[in-house]
């Protein structure tokens, strides 16, 4: 592709993809009644971060935080945990159960989260895990495992040649400690990449989180933010909400940065 | 051979070893999910008590959410102080409160007092073993004071069958609201709003004359509004029958579609359900908000500080009927069926409708109060025509517990009627559906 | 730490495909049992999470169930009867088929064409990466409020369309335009774009780890026998990238039907019905007419309209997997 095509591609894909965050992230820096000018520049005639240092002490953010980051890393634990085992069971352990497991699987994420919704209320309700963080984590858990399995059999399908693990079975190895002497570092790019996408899920979900948590010491970012929004739908600060916003994206978009190396490497077994 | 044989030992032991920690660890993580089951079932079953002196109180977020925070966090830690007061005072955001309270009231997963909306569909939903508490016989014996200083359309709202099931906190009262330097003065009749709009569209370029007020419960509202200026509700008064089929509410609908076809009234602020409910006014669209409220000061405060001191109100045209009527709702206290902790629930109940406090939390809240006593204390020229017109204003949500089914937007039949009506569709055609629809769900719940 | 083979993308069958034979034994035996351990918490999990939770909701909506009144009757496939026959019921079918493909075939060309644009590795590539990954990475909150914001009347898109004097006489909010072409408002047009916008990267992700499986040699190989850049895609690339386009494709399909997150956050299906799909639907009658049982039909009716496609990906699926 000539140079100057792929620039202009490049910026065209790249403004379009961040467009909506740069909004937010303009009218976060921007003094209040430049926010409600219209119509609205799209650069800033002047930059105040008077809200992020107001934020702090508007709502116990940190707290809120917090609260995500620790449900979201609950999250990660159960919901990888369980379909790292189970993934490496199908792949490794094929039996004529397979193809049924993963119609199992599958299945679960066509059924609309919605419908569920009441049953699988009542069904925390009984297990007495309202109002708390692990059951916040037991569910998202339970959404994230089906997208996780799928995504690690296509891993472990083709991470690393199987002779590995036969050649430390016969060499006396349990098969227990070859899953965690072997499987569990070569996997390490996939098990990531599940994680991350588990974070994701746990980190910006809202309506459940505000249905099964009420008090403030448990309240996640999500939730937190929406306090600004009134009765009618209003915004009680939109500058303090856009800082808070900010707030809560950056740390995932920070964290996949990081990690978006491993995901591509992962990623490339699910096609399969 | 007999390396195969000390393998399969040796994999044995350490496989034991490993089971061993594994479960182990189950072990542990079940303990820990029993003991919070033990702590998440307390006040979940039927049944209540009043054993407790633990009382929990969920209240939706009002006004400036750091103010309200620390007002709620101040006043729990004072009566906390109080020996034998234990009270967790938490906040619930607007976006997820009516989904959260119905799931809720599903299976009784509710706090010792909460700040209640669509009462009566909760003591349907409760069953009796976990709904809002019938609290009838302390008001008759005086526990919250004079039940009559509660204006008349609270009362009704806070009631059910006769039996009293809440103690009412803050009223929206809606009048005319408008911006003085798009429109002079307030107009008195419907026909001078007509011509005022007009005059207003021509002069400043206006999108229209005015709106009713937006957000998400906007349709309803905007036709409770214009519906009040002729006199007649949607429900009868004994709550069991349809009113569309009325005259007044042919004339009603077709005067609101006139208004939108000769730029009165703006149809989006009824359609879209998003989006801030004062957003025309505030960016200087149009002249008047018809059913507006007072929750526009802050919203101006915030975001067009210059607009606050154009602000007026005043109270609703008057209509067909010869004078002005308003339209409020209500919102009221309540403590639950299954409360361990009932006698504790009801002292604290009793503290927050003291008028005393009531006037702080209304001014925290940014709330109008229900109660004329501390309306007498929260005067300013702004509320006047509101808090005058709540003695006489008809409820804009009709204490039934079809109410919220019939409301819900954009599938209530109210509301589908409101979106139809300023959709500029058949009124004819879409009053019958919207009768049919309604008297469907109130037999429905009969 | 192995990398994907070319071979893998290629379709060839790779080293390390396991090749078991079934075998009889006690070590078989004990082989088998670990195996099904493995699998164990998970199915248990997804039972009694979601199953068991399912089979009550085919349960409810064979009732006549609400969340307002206590009780309930059995009216076998009344519900169902009346779905089918609600023109709503129709309309929204339509327009969630619309929502699904448009946005999923939208997210297919911008992705694929971010996955080729990026493919050279360059020192800005994992930060160039991260940006196209940030419309999926966002919180659906965040970002369903910031387009309705910048779709306003007084917000920058409008007031851009105002000026380029697309909108005639005044600006115009987009999300609550009913202007329709085709049975489609322009709300909802405004709606599919969002989940465009939100489902590239989901392609991306997938498109550029299958791209970086193509080796350059085929590209040089292809270049010195005079092929253009077009062909270079159309001949080389496109077919080799096809399998996991269909698998993405496939998801994304699933994800999307069901999913109604997007639409619920920017319009709440309005104005009026016209950017309502199914899960918007499911909601409202659930949580707004409170009628549980028909919002648990339609659920079921979700979850039946997108088996065929659950399938024919799990047949995909097991037929790779075979040796």
């Amino acid at each position: 592709m000539t140079r100057w095509l792929r620039i202009g591609l490049g910026t065209i894909i790249c403004s379009y993809a961040l467009l909506p965050l740069y909004w937010m992230v303009l009218s976060a820096v921007r003094p209040p009644d430049e926010l409600s000018r219209v119509p609205p520049s799209w650069l800033p005639n002047s930059i105040s971060f008077r809200n992020f240092t107001e934020i702090w002490t508007a709502l116990p953010l940190a707290r809120y935080l917090a609260n995500s980051a620790i449900v979201a890393a609950g999250t990660a634990l159960l919901a990888v945990t369980i379909s790292a085992l189970a993934a490496y069971s199908i792949v490794r352990f094929r039996s004529r159960w397979s193809g049924a497991v993963m119609a199992f699987v599958l299945f679960t994420l066509t059924v609309p989260t919605i419908v569920i919704l009441v049953p699988f209320y009542q069904l925390l309700t009984t297990l007495g895990l309202l109002e708390s963080r692990t059951g916040l984590a037991l569910s998202y858990s339970v959404w994230a495992i089906p997208f996780n399995t799928l995504l690690l059999r296509g891993y472990f399908h083709s991470a690393y040649p199987t002779e590995i693990e036969e050649a430390a079975l016969v060499d006396g190895c349990s098969r227990l400690s070859v899953l965690w002497r072997i499987v569990l570092p070569l996997s390490r790019p996939g098990l990531l990449a599940a994680a991350t996408f588990t974070v994701l899920l746990a980190w910006n979900e809202f309506l459940w989180a505000s249905v099964i948590t009420t008090g403030d010491d448990v309240r996640t970012a999500t939730v937190g933010i929406q306090l600004f929004v009134g009765q009618f739908g209003n915004n009680e600060n939109l500058g303090l909400w856009m800082a808070a916003a900010v707030c809560l994206t950056v740390p995932v978009v920070v964290g996949f940065l990081t990690l978006q190396k491993h995901l591509v490497t992962a990623y490339s077994g699910v096609g399969r | 051979m007999s390396n195969d044989t000390s393998a399969r030992a040796l994999s044995r032991r350490a496989f034991l070893g490993r089971a061993g920690r594994v479960s182990a660890s189950l072990a542990v993580a079940g303990g820990a999910v029993d003991v919070l089951a033990a702590c998440g079932s307390s006040g979940s079953k039927g049944g209540g008590g009043s054993s407790s002196t633990k009382v929990n109180m969920w209240s939706q977020t009002y006004g400036d959410p750091k103010q309200f925070t620390a007002f709620v966090g101040k006043t729990a830690k004072a009566w906390n102080a109080t020996e034998g007061h234990d009270l967790k005072w938490d906040i619930v955001p607007w976006t997820s409160a009516l989904q959260k309270w119905q799931l809720a009231m599903t299976n009784g997963s509710v706090p010792d007092v909460g700040d209640m909306f669509f009462l009566q569909s909760r003591i349907v939903a409760g069953r009796k073993k976990w709904g809002p508490l019938d609290i009838t016989d302390e008001v008759e014996k005086g526990m919250f004071g004079d039940w009559k200083r509660y204006v008349p359309v609270a009362q009704r709202e806070a009631s059910y069958k006769d039996r009293i099931y809440g103690i009412p906190w803050r009223i929206d009262v809606r009048g005319l609201v408008y911006n003085d330097q798009l429109m002079p003065k307030a107009p008195a009749t419907l026909e001078e709003l007509e011509s005022m709009a007009a005059e207003a569209v021509g002069q400043h370029k206006l999108k229209a004359g005015g709106m009713t007020m937006g957000g998400s419960t906007a349709p309803y509202q905007a036709l409770k509004t214009i519906g009040a200026m002729w006199g007649v509700e949607f429900l009868s008064e004994d709550l069991t029958k349809s009113m569309l089929q009325d005259d007044r509410w042919m004339e009603a609908v077709l005067w609101a579609q006139k208004a939108v076809k000769n730029k009165i009234l703006l149809a989006s602020a009824v359609t879209s359900l998003k989006g801030d409910p004062s957003e025309p006014m505030l960016n200087k669209s149009v002249a008047f908000q018809l059913g507006g409220n007072e929750v526009i000061l802050p919203s101006a405060q915030a975001s067009a500080p210059q607009l606050v001191d154009h602000l007026k109100s005043a109270p609703t045209p008057v209509g067909p009927t010869g004078k002005s009527t308003g339209t409020a709702s209500t919102a009221q206290f309540s403590v639950f069926e299954n409360s361990k902790s009932r006698d504790a629930s009801l002292e604290w109940l009793k503290r927050l409708t003291d008028p005393d406090f009531a006037v702080e939390l209304a001014k925290v809240a940014g709330q109008e109060s229900a109660d004329t006593e501390v309306q007498a204390r929260q005067m300013t020229e702004f509320r006047r025509p509101f808090l005058e017109a709540s003695r006489t204003a008809l409820g804009i949500d009709q204490p039934t517990p079809a109410w919220a089914q019939l409301v819900a937007a954009p599938e209530g039949p109210i509301s589908k009627l409101s979106l139809d009506i300023f959709g500029l569709r058949d009124p004819k055609a879409s009053l019958k559906e919207a009768h049919e629809g309604t008297q469907a769900i109130l037999d429905k719940l009969a | 730490m192995a990398e994907p083979s070319n071979a893998f993308v290629l379709g060839l069958r790779q080293r390390g495909e396991p090749t078991r034979r079934r075998a009889r034994g006690s070590s078989n035996r004990r082989r088998r049992a670990f195996g099904y351990a493995l699998l164990a918490p998970m199915v248990l999990m997804l039972l009694g999470f979601i199953y068991v939770p399912l089979v009550d909701a085919v349960r409810t909506s064979l009732t006549d169930a609400s969340l307002a009144t206590p009780g309930s009757n059995y009216v076998g496939l009344r519900q169902y009867r009346d779905l089918l026959h609600d023109s709503r019921f129709w309309q929204i079918f339509y327009q969630t088929v619309i929502y699904t493909a448009v946005s999923v075939v939208g997210s297919l060309v911008l992705g694929v064409l971010a996955a080729v644009w990026l493919r050279g590795a360059t020192r800005l590539s994992p930060f160039l990466r991260a940006i196209m990954l940030v419309p999926w990475i966002a919180p659906p909150l965040v970002a369903a409020f910031m387009w309705s914001y910048l779709y306003r009347d007084t917000g920058p898109l409008g007031q851009l369309a105002h000026t380029l004097g697309l909108t005639g006489q005044q600006p115009v909010d987009f999300l609550s335009d009913r202007n329709a072409v085709a049975g489609i408002a322009v709300a909802f047009m405004a709606v599919i774009q969002v989940g465009i916008w939100a489902g590239f990267p989901f392609v991306f992700l997938f498109a550029l780890a299958a791209l970086s499986a193509i080796p350059n040699e085929v590209y040089e190989a292809a270049r010195l026998d005079g092929a253009g850049a077009f062909a270079l895609f159309r001949w080389i690339t496109l077919p080799l990238i096809a399998p996991v386009l269909e698998t993405t494709a496939l998801l994304l399909t699933i994800i999307r039907f069901g999913g109604a997150d997007l639409p619920f956050l920017l319009t709440g299906g309005g104005p009026g019905d016209t950017t309502s799909v199914f899960g918007v639907l499911i909601y409202n009658t659930a949580f707004g007419s409170l009628d549980s049982s028909r919002a648990a039909a339609l659920g079921v009716m979700v979850f039946v309209l997108t088996l065929p496609l659950s399938i024919v990906y799990v047949r995909r699926s097991m037929r790779q997997m075979r040796p």
